[in-house]
C-alpha cells in the first residue's frame, strides 16, 4: 500500500509517554495507517496546515492551548478532519465544552483494540461519501434542527421548578434530531457507561435532569429550525414517517427474531433513516427546494435526484453523520442503504432489511392507490436473503401496528 | 470580821477618792436628791458659780438659797429636773448662768439620774461645762470649724462615694455570683492543697456528683474517671509558673460509661501574700464540639476530595493509558521475538541436518526483516522502562491518597512535615501542573513536629489549590507563561515555619481581613464554599497553637506563612 491509500491520523497529547505508548501499541497498523504524534496543540495545528489528515485524536487537558480550543480550531480550519477526544479527564465541565466539538470521545485508559476499532469504523464511513465538500458540511454539523413545538416543550420542562426526567424523555424521544444528539452524548466516553445506550429515554434517565439541563440550556446541543425560512419543507411529514418506520423496523426485527442487540437498535435505525434530509434541507436550501419540486412533478425518487445533484443522497449523508456520532455499524448500514440494500455487503437479514421494508411499507400506506404495491421494495435483495416469503407476514404485522397506533 | 473590815475599807477609800475626784474636776458639779436638796457639790460649783462654800450649800434645796441662786436658774433647773425624773437617764441642756464674779456664761449641763440600792431614783448628778471658756478660743475655734466643715463635707463626699462604691461592689458581686451560677461551664475551685473548695452546678451535672459529695476532697480522689496524668501535669504547671494552662481533649468517662472529652482552663489565683493560694478550673464537655468539628472538617475534606477527585483520576488515567499501551506492545514484541527465535532455531536445525540452502536463508532473512528485530531491540527496553515509570507514578499517587484515608486521631503525633507536604503536592499535581511550576525548598534537618496529620495535610492542600487558582485567575488568556508555586520549610528556634507562595494577583487590601472568615469566598458559585482558609486557620491556630499569616502584594502574589510549635504543649506565641 502506498501512502496515498493510507489513513492518516494525528495524535495529540501533552504527555510524551502517552504518545510513545500509542505509537508502540498501534505499530501493527503501520501498514494501513500513517500516524503522526504531537505533544502540543500549536504543533498539531502546524502539522495539520502542512499535511492532510483523516482523523485527529486529541487529549483535552493540555497547557497553553487545551484540547477544546484545539478541536475548535480544527473544526474551523479543517472541518473534514474527524475529531476524536482521548482524555483521562472526568470533569463534567470540560466534558460539556467538548461535546459539541468532538465527533466521538474515548476515555483513558483506552485499550488499543477499542481505539483501533473506533478508528476503523470511522475509516469505513469515509467510503460512504466521495464528495469532500459534503463531508466537510457533515463533519461541521453540531446539531440538527428539531421541531419548534417539541423544542419549546423540552425547554419549558427543563426550566420548570421540578423537571421530570420521565417527561423530558418522552418529549425528546419524539424528535429525531434530539434523540440522535442525546445518544451521541450519552455514548461518549465521558459519561463512563460501559454499554452502548440505544434508547433515548434510558439515555435521559442516565444523564439526569441536571446534566440534560446543562447540555440543553448552556451547551445548546439542541436547536430548532426556523419555520418561516422552511415553509417549503414539510418537517412534520418527515418526523411522522421516521417514527412510523422506526416502529415498523422494530416490529419486523422482533418478528424475525433478530439478535437482541439488533432489536434494541432497530428503533434508532428506523428513526434516523431519513435524517440526512435535515442536513440537506438546512445546508442546501435552494438546490434542495428544486429537487423536491422535481420529485413531485416527475414522480421520481428523491434519492435519485439527490444523487444526480450531489453525487450522493440523504441516506449516505445521514449514515455518515450517525457514524461520526458513534452509532454502531448495523444502524449506519441500515441508514446508508435503506433505498439500495443490495449495495450493502451484508448478506443476512438485519436492521437494513427491517428499515428497508418499513420505509417501503410506510410509503405504500401513504400512496393509498395500492396499484403498485410496495414498489420501493427491492425484491431481488430480499430474495437473496431468502425472506421473500415473509413479506406477507411483515405487511400484516405492520398493518396491525399502524391500526393499533391509530 | 476581817472580811467586813476589808470590805469597809475600800468603801471608805472610794468615798475619799470620789470626793477628791469631784473637787479636782475643774468643771462645776453637784448632786441633788430627788427632792432637789443639794447632797454634795464641788468647790468649782460652790465658789465659781454661787460664790460661797460647799458647807453653805449641802443640805439646802434651791428654794432655800434665793440669795445665792438666781430665780432664772432655779426655774430651768426645776423644769429639767422634772423631765429627767420622769425619764431617768442622761440629759444635757445649755443654759446661760450668771456666775459669782457677776459674768454671765453659757454652760452645757450634763446630768444623770442616780439610782439607790433599790434601783429607785435617788437624785441627779449634774456636771457643768463652761462653754464660754471654749468661746474664748473662738478665733481658733472658728478656724477649726471652717476646717472641720470643709473636712466634714469632704468626709460626706467620701462617704457618699464610698456608699456608691459599696453599692457598685455589691452589685458587681451579685452580678458575678449570678454570672457564675448561670455560666454553662464547669467551675471547680481548688485550695492550695488541691482540695475542692468550689464545685458548681455544671460540674455536678457533667460528672454526676453533687458538690456536697466532693467538697473538701482532693481533686484526684473526687471519683471522676478522667485522664488524671494530663490534668495533674496541667495543675502542676499552672501552680509552678503561675500562668493559665489550657488543656484540650481531656478524656473522661461519664457515669453512663460513655467516653467523652473536656476542654479545661486552669487559672491560679494569688493570696495577699502574693503566693498562689488556689486554682480555678473552668471548662466544658467539648465532646459535641469535637464531633461537630470533626464533621465540619470531614465535610470540607469531602469538598476537597471532590475537587481533587477529577484531577486524581486524570493523574491515574494518564499513566494507566501508557502502561496499557506499552504492555500490549510488549505482548506483540514478545511474540515477534519468539518467532525470530524460532526462525533462528529452524536455521540451526537446517544447518545441522545440512539442508540449509541459500533460498532458505533468504526466506528467513526476509521474515526477520519484516519482524523488525532491530526496532524491538531499541523499543522494548524503553517500553519496559516507561511501563515501570507509569506504575511508579500510579503507586505514588495512590500512596499519597492515603492522606484522605487517614481518619486523624484526637492526639497529635510526630510528623515529618516535608514528607506530608510532598504527598499533598502529589495529590494536587493535576490542579497546578497546567498553570504553574512548583518549587520546593525543604529544610531537611527539620525535627518531627507534633501534628494532627490529616488536618495538617488538609491545610496544605487547601493552600496549594488556592495558590494554583490564584495563578490561573491572574493569568491573562493569551499568556502561555506558567506561574510559580514555591513551598519552603525551615526551623526558627522552637518553631517550624512553612511558606507557600504563589505568583497570582495577590489579595486585595479590602478583603484581607476577611479571608479567614468562614464562608467568605471570591470564587464563582460552585467553585468554592469559602471553608478552606477558615479551616486552615482553625487547624493551625486552635488545634496546633500555631499561627497563619499572609504576606500579599497586589499583582505580585501571596505567601501564606504557617508557624507551628515544635513543643506540643506550647503555642508559637509563648
Amino acid at each position: 500500500m502506498n501512502d496515498q491509500t493510507k489513513r492518516r491520523i494525528l495524535f495529540v497529547d501533552d504527555e510524551p509517554m502517552v504518545l510513545k505508548g500509542l505509537q508502540r501499541s498501534l505499530r501493527k497498523m503501520r501498514t494501513e495507517w500513517e500516524m503522526r504524534f504531537s505533544s502540543s496543540s500549536q504543533e498539531a495545528l502546524d502539522i495539520l496546515a502542512a499535511e492532510p489528515f483523516d482523523v485527529i485524536v486529541s487529549d483535552l487537558r493540555m497547557p497553553q492551548m487545551d484540547g477544546t480550543q484545539l478541536l475548535a480550531e480544527v473544526k474551523r480550519k479543517h472541518p473534514q478532519v474527524v475529531r476524536i477526544i482521548l482524555s483521562g479527564q472526568v470533569e463534567q465541565e470540560t466534558t460539556f465544552k467538548s461535546v459539541q466539538l468532538a465527533h466521538q470521545s474515548l476515555s483513558k485508559p483506552c485499550d488499543a483494540d477499542i481505539l483501533k476499532h473506533t478508528l476503523n469504523k470511522l475509516f469505513g464511513l469515509r467510503n460512504l461519501l466521495e464528495d469532500e465538500s459534503i463531508k466537510r458540511i457533515v463533519s461541521q454539523t453540531e446539531t440538527l434542527p428539531s421541531l419548534p413545538a417539541i423544542y419549546t416543550e423540552v425547554i419549558n420542562e427543563l426550566q420548570a421548578s421540578d423537571p421530570s426526567v420521565q417527561k423530558i424523555g418522552d418529549i425528546i424521544s419524539t424528535d429525531l434530531a434530539m434523540t440522535a444528539k442525546i445518544l451521541q452524548v450519552v455514548n461518549s466516553a465521558f459519561f463512563g457507561l460501559v454499554r452502548k445506550i440505544s434508547n433515548p429515554k434510558e439515555a435521559i434517565m442516565l444523564l439526569g435532569t441536571e446534566t440534560i439541563k446543562a447540555l440543553v440550556l448552556s451547551v445548546k446541543i439542541f436547536s430548532k429550525f426556523n419555520q418561516k425560512k422552511f415553509t417549503w419543507f414539510n418537517f412534520d411529514e418527515l418526523f411522522n414517517h421516521s417514527m412510523s418506520v422506526s416502529m415498523f423496523a422494530q416490529t419486523i426485527s422482533k418478528e424475525e427474531r433478530l439478535d437482541q442487540y439488533l432489536i434494541n437498535n432497530s428503533l434508532m435505525a428506523g428513526m434516523f433513516h431519513d435524517l440526512g434530509k435535515l442536513i440537506l434541507v438546512t445546508n442546501f436550501q435552494e438546490p434542495y427546494q428544486q429537487i423536491l419540486d422535481a420529485a413531485r412533478q416527475n414522480k421520481r425518487y428523491l434519492w435519485e435526484l439527490e444523487n444526480d445533484m450531489f453525487g450522493t443522497s440523504h441516506a449516505e449523508i445521514g449514515a455518515y453523520l450517525m457514524g461520526l456520532w458513534g452509532l454502531d455499524y448495523p444502524v449506519v448500514e441500515a441508514i446508508a442503504f435503506h433505498h439500495c440494500p443490495e449495495k450493502s455487503l451484508s448478506n443476512s437479514t438485519g436492521l437494513l432489511t427491517a428499515v428497508h421494508f418499513g420505509d417501503a411499507y410506510d410509503r405504500l400506506k401513504c400512496d393509498e392507490n395500492g396499484a403498485d404495491e410496495l414498489k420501493q421494495l427491492d425484491r431481488g435483495y430480499l430474495d437473496n436473503l431468502g425472506v421473500c416469503h415473509r413479506i406477507d407476514d411483515w405487511q400484516l404485522v405492520c398493518k396491525d401496528l399502524a391500526e393499533r397506533k391509530v | 470580821m476581817n472580811k467586813t473590815v476589808k470590805n469597809l475599807e475600800p468603801v471608805n477609800n472610794s468615798q475619799q477618792i470620789l470626793s477628791t475626784l469631784i473637787n479636782t474636776i475643774p468643771n462645776p458639779a453637784f448632786f441633788r436628791n430627788k427632792d432637789g436638796v443639794f447632797m454634795n457639790c464641788n468647790t468649782a460649783f460652790a465658789e465659781k458659780i454661787l460664790g460661797t462654800s460647799c458647807e453653805n450649800i449641802v443640805g439646802q434645796s434651791v428654794f432655800d438659797l434665793p440669795d445665792i441662786i438666781p430665780q432664772a436658774l432655779t426655774d430651768i433647773c426645776l423644769e429639767n429636773d422634772k423631765k429627767l425624773l420622769n425619764e431617768p437617764g442622761i440629759q444635757t441642756y445649755e443654759a446661760a448662768i450668771a456666775c459669782a464674779d457677776g459674768v454671765q456664761r453659757d454652760f452645757l449641763l450634763s446630768r444623770s439620774t442616780l439610782a439607790d440600792h433599790n434601783g429607785m431614783v435617788a437624785g441627779i448628778i449634774s456636771v457643768m461645762l463652761d462653754l464660754t471658756d471654749n468661746n474664748r478660743t473662738e478665733k481658733l475655734l472658728q478656724d477649726r470649724t471652717a476646717e472641720l466643715v470643709e473636712s466634714s463635707q469632704e468626709l460626706k463626699r467620701q462617704i457618699k462615694r464610698r456608699k456608691k462604691a459599696k453599692r457598685t461592689v455589691k452589685q458587681a458581686h451579685r452580678e458575678i455570683e449570678h454570672l457564675i451560677s448561670s455560666l454553662p461551664t464547669i467551675l471547680i475551685g481548688l485550695s492550695r492543697e488541691n482540695e475542692i473548695i468550689h464545685w458548681n452546678a455544671v460540674a455536678a451535672r457533667v460528672f454526676d456528683m453533687s458538690s456536697t459529695d466532693v467538697m473538701g476532697l482532693s481533686l484526684d480522689r473526687c471519683g471522676v474517671e478522667w485522664d488524671w496524668d494530663k490534668l495533674s501535669d496541667g495543675i502542676s504547671k499552672s501552680q509552678a509558673d503561675g500562668c493559665i494552662v489550657r488543656l484540650d481533649n481531656i478524656h473522661y468517662r461519664n457515669t453512663d460509661g460513655e467516653d467523652r472529652y473536656l476542654g479545661l482552663s486552669i487559672t491560679p489565683f494569688k493570696g495577699e501574700d502574693e503566693r498562689i493560694s488556689g486554682l480555678t478550673i473552668i471548662g466544658a464537655d467539648i465532646t459535641d464540639r469535637i464531633k461537630f468539628e470533626a464533621q465540619f472538617h470531614q465535610s470540607q475534606k469531602m469538598e476537597a476530595i471532590g475537587q481533587l477527585a477529577a484531577g486524581i483520576a486524570h493523574e491515574i488515567n494518564t499513566p494507566t493509558q501508557f502502561v496499557g499501551d506499552n504492555t500490549r506492545f510488549l505482548q506483540d514484541a514478545f511474540s515477534d521475538l519468539l518467532e525470530g527465535c524460532n526462525l533462528y532455531k529452524e536455521s540451526i536445525n537446517a544447518a545441522k541436518s545440512a539442508t540449509l540452502n541459500s533460498q532458505h536463508i533468504q526466506d528467513i532473512e526476509k521474515r526477520l526483516e519484516e519482524l523488525d528485530i532491530a526496532y524491538l531491540e531499541e523499543e522494548v527496553p524503553l517500553a519496559i522502562q516507561q511501563t515501570l515509570k507509569g506504575v511508579d507514578r500510579i503507586t505514588h499517587i495512590v500512596q499519597a491518597m492515603k492522606i484522605f484515608a487517614h481518619p486523624g486521631g484526637i492526639e497529635k503525633e510526630p510528623v515529618d512535615i516535608n514528607k506530608e507536604i510532598e504527598k499533598t503536592i502529589t495529590i494536587t499535581r493535576n490542579e497546578w501542573k497546567y498553570v504553574a511550576e512548583l518549587k520546593t525548598d525543604f529544610d531537611t534537618a527539620l525535627p518531627a513536629v507534633p501534628c494532627h496529620r490529616a488536618e495538617f495535610n488538609q491545610v496544605i492542600l487547601n493552600l496549594i489549590v488556592n495558590a494554583a487558582h490564584a495563578i490561573a485567575d491572574a493569568k491573562t488568556d493569551n499568556s502561555s507563561e506558567k506561574g510559580t508555586i514555591a513551598i519552603s520549610s525551615n526551623r526558627s528556634e522552637n518553631r517550624v515555619e512553612i511558606r507557600i507562595s504563589d505568583t497570582g494577583a495577590g489579595i486585595p487590601e479590602h478583603i484581607r481581613h476577611r479571608i479567614f472568615d468562614l464562608f467568605f469566598t471570591t470564587k464563582e458559585p460552585g467553585c468554592g464554599t469559602g471553608q478552606g482558609l477558615a479551616i486552615a486557620h482553625s487547624v493551625i491556630v486552635d488545634k496546633h497553637g500555631g499561627t497563619i499569616d499572609i504576606e500579599t502584594e497586589e499583582n505580585q502574589g501571596t505567601t501564606f506563612v504557617i508557624r507551628l510549635p515544635i513543643d506540643a504543649n506550647k503555642s508559637v506565641n509563648e
